[in-house]
């Protein structure tokens, strides 16, 4: 298939080129590699003071709660965001030589999945500071990322192929995220907090919130997530980015004449 | 007797929808669909290139020339017709593809490379001949948002013309940076393009360039070919041509 054939070609490309961000994000920085600790770090201490102390919420290891749902949702909300402009942001390289449109956003995955990793690096220590009882299920931290991602990828080529036609999709979008951002519950538990049959319905429906709520399972209460909705989202993802795909490859040729 | 076929461009058209940009909020507001024109750049093109030619294209502005390039380096596909490279590896000589003003030179000459269709060891390999011949010394590892245009220039110059393809398609870049770096791209530019296993195209206004440099000239006007052939002839009747008007 085309979409693997050229993976493989432009693999190296996209590696190389999200190392390069990440060094000039911190290259000229103060702090340099210290702000990729910090900033989850100290957003997590910020809800933390203000859901745990103002608001006095109940949920166990509040701060690690948090901090996976901040890993969970920055992922989603930068990769989304950034999607929309992306073709126009590269203009200057597309227009000049042919790549796959994907490689733009796959790139753009490998940098934040990076943050994302150090993300899931202060989480490990934070439970072990906190003697959190982890065990076996910890190891579906993986699948559920796989899917993740993959759904993110599918989001994301839908998003920036749309973002091409539309000029005014950031605005939109943002305020969709931010509708989301609250329907996925990064400083609160969905399933609980909505009278009874939408908090569970919503944790289910809302992929961002059901796949949050499998990795928390998984990290904070060593219990098994659910294999039948891991599937299924699965199942969507995939679709999702063959739809994401075929909209990119189908309409890539008007992208490049676009001004 | 036969000889191999390098491109081969048939019956190419390609068009450009010129479509106004759809806003949520426009639409909502007032209910005119925005009807997309299409402007034809290229209408029908068809001509072959055989292994180790040069091929210049002439031709006013807005002939479709450079268009007609892209489509050849595979930028965008062709909305009709074909064009078969014969399986070449091919690249569009134009500088600073892929440039990332906060990174490094030395990390650009990556980025670039492995764009152009390079890997990072063959880029790796190529390394130092483009750091020597971009004369940038030390600053090659400073970010490229420092450097003065020219030397912005004399690396991506060192870096496309350093990593070499079967076929090179060339728009309008024959020479960069001061006098004395000026005289040694064109040498460069003219060993490349001489190289008799290189095909070459060759977009230019400059009659004295294509003059020295090619072996076969295509009029390009208003997206059809208007003659092709013989430099000197073509040439000749392009310039009559053009003192009319």
């Amino acid at each position: 298939m085309r979409f693997f054939k050229e993976l493989k070609q432009y693999w190296g490309f996209a590696v190389y080129s999200a190392k390069c961000d990440l060094k000039a994000e911190v290259a000229n920085s103060y702090l340099n590699w210290l702000w990729w600790i910090l900033e989850p770090f100290c957003t997590m201490i910020i809800y933390a003071l203000v859901f745990g102390v103002a608001f006095k919420t109940d949920v166990a290891y509040f701060p690690i709660f948090i901090l996976i749902g901040i890993m969970m949702w920055d992922f989603f909300n930068r990769l989304v965001m950034t999607s929309v402009e992306m073709i126009r942001g590269n203009q200057h390289i597309i227009s000049r030589v042919y790549m796959p449109k994907y490689i733009l956003v796959l790139q753009r995955m490998l940098v934040l999945a990076f943050k994302m990793m150090i993300n899931l690096g202060i989480i490990i220590v934070m439970l072990i500071f906190f003697r959190v009882p982890v065990g076996i299920n910890i190891l579906f931290v993986f699948p559920i990322l796989f899917v993740y991602f993959i759904f993110c990828f599918g989001c994301s080529l839908i998003i920036m192929h749309f973002g091409v036609y539309v000029s005014d999709l950031t605005n939109a979008l943002g305020i969709i995220l931010n509708f989301v951002y609250f329907l996925t519950g990064i400083f609160y538990n969905v399933q609980d907090s909505f009278p009874a049959p939408y908090g569970y319905l919503l944790q289910r429906i809302n992929p961002v919130a059901h796949l949050l709520f499998c990795i928390r399972k998984a990290l904070l209460y060593n219990e098994t997530p659910s294999c039948i909705m891991l599937s299924i989202w699965f199942v969507i993802s995939i679709i999702l980015s063959a739809i994401g795909l075929k909209l990119i490859y189908e309409n890539e040729n008007d992208y490049v004449k676009m001004v | 007797m036969s000889k191999e076929i390098s491109i081969e461009v048939k019956d190419v058209k390609i068009h450009y929808k010129m479509m106004k940009k759809f806003s949520i909020q426009r639409n909502l507001l007032k209910r005119d669909a925005d009807k997309a024109e299409i402007f034809e750049a290229v209408k029908g093109v068809s001509f072959d290139v055989e292994k180790g030619e040069i091929l210049g294209i002439i031709g006013k502005n807005g002939s479709g020339k450079s268009t007609l390039l892209r489509a050849i380096a595979g930028v965008f596909s062709p909305n009709e017709g074909e064009i078969d490279l014969k399986d070449h590896s091919v690249s569009l000589l134009s500088l600073g593809v892929g440039f990332k003003d906060t990174l490094s030179g030395r990390s650009n000459i990556f980025l670039s490379g492995m764009l152009l269709g390079f890997s990072e060891e063959e880029v790796k390999s190529k390394e130092a001949d483009i750091i020597e011949f971009s004369e940038l010394g030390k600053f090659i590892d400073m970010p490229v948002k420092t450097y003065s245009s020219g030397m912005y220039s004399k690396l991506a110059f060192a870096i496309t013309s350093s990593l070499e393809t079967d076929i090179m398609l060339v728009d309008e870049v024959l020479s960069v940076g001061d006098e004395h770096f000026q005289k040694k791209s064109l040498a460069r530019m003219e060993e490349l393009i001489n190289d008799r296993n290189r095909t070459v195209v060759i977009v230019s206004h400059s009659i004295p360039t294509l003059r020295t440099l090619c072996n076969r000239v295509l009029w390009l006007d208003d997206g059809l070919i208007r003659e092709i052939g013989d430099t000197e002839t073509v040439l000749n009747s392009y310039e009559t041509y053009m003192n009319q008007v």
